[in-house]
């Protein structure tokens, strides 16, 4: 442990930032539904979010310096950064418009519960370090 | 701020929504309207709709160096007069009926307006539904560190 915030709780800080970020580009999607042209986009994490979390596991290479390679190219937990992709829709407007709105408001829910979990994640964790620092009273 | 910039994404989509749906008004309203100040009966207008990214000040412009998310807003670019030629109708008592006692009627299909103003107030629930799924979301986060 490094710290009483672990990197439990900046795995979930990050989390929440990246649910914060693609309910904006949602919402956008949700707003141009009928704006001819447009493309529908989303954000994916969680490939680059699974990698960055094994970034303790030593590479094939030594380093003995904060600074050396360690020939794996992976990213540490604090500098992954979310990927715009554009959603795919087969059965696209004939205006040339891709957002499939029941798709976009299925995936608005499953982000706004997600993050509501995270956040109770976060303040259980945050509870629990108040209680350790009150040893054990409540 | 995130939960506000969403909140303005969707706020642009109600209000372009809204807006469209005043144009929808104003068609039916006008469907058996034979003079305009432009001369001749009512046309038919629809909205364009055009996706704009979120205006900006010109600080913020300058430090944005990143492109990287930039949700795009809503924006009625403008309102389009129908070409659709008008529909003559044989009216002879009418006032503006030509020689032959036809009348040129605005070429306005209430059936296809009514669809048009179902879709809008659809959007613009859509709209509502997302912007309701972002202030929960942000109520949720000022809830973190709570006992």
């Amino acid at each position: 442990m490094q710290g009483i915030f672990d990197r439990h709780m900046q795995l979930i800080a990050k989390s929440l930032d990246f649910r914060a970020k693609r309910n904006s580009i949602l919402a956008s999607n949700v707003a141009n539904v009928e704006t001819p042209g447009f493309k529908a986009k989303d954000l994916v994490f969680e490939r680059s979010l699974g990698k960055a979390m094994k970034a303790s596991i030593p590479g094939p290479l030594n380093v003995t310096h904060a600074r050396h390679m360690d020939g794996r190219n992976i990213l540490p937990l604090h500098m992954v950064k979310p990927e715009m992709i554009r959603t795919s829709n087969p059965v696209g407007n004939i205006d040339g418009n891709s957002v499939d709105l029941e798709r976009e408001m299925v995936k608005l829910g499953e982000n706004q519960v997600v993050y509501q979990a995270l956040a109770q994640m976060i303040s259980h964790k945050f509870s629990q370090l108040r209680t350790a620092i009150r040893e054990g009273e409540f | 701020m995130n939960f506000i910039d969403a909140m303005g994404t969707s706020s642009s989509g109600m209000a372009a929504q809204r807006f469209r749906m005043n144009i929808i008004s104003a068609n039916i309203a006008n469907a058996q309207t034979t003079r305009t100040p432009e001369g001749g009966p009512y046309r038919r207008r629809d909205v364009i709709f055009g996706a704009l990214p979120a205006p900006r000040t010109f600080m913020e412009e300058l430090r944005s160096q990143i492109k990287e998310v930039d949700p795009l807003h809503v924006k009625v670019l403008g309102v389009a007069i129908d070409e659709r030629p008008p529909v003559l109708r044989y009216n002879p008592s009418h006032p503006d009926a030509n020689e032959e006692g036809y009348v040129a009627m605005p070429n306005i299909n209430p059936m296809e307006e009514m669809v048009n103003l179902m879709l809008a107030s659809r959007s613009y629930e859509a709209n509502v539904a997302a912007f309701n799924a972002t202030k929960s979301m942000a109520l949720k986060a000022l809830e973190i560190g709570k006992a």
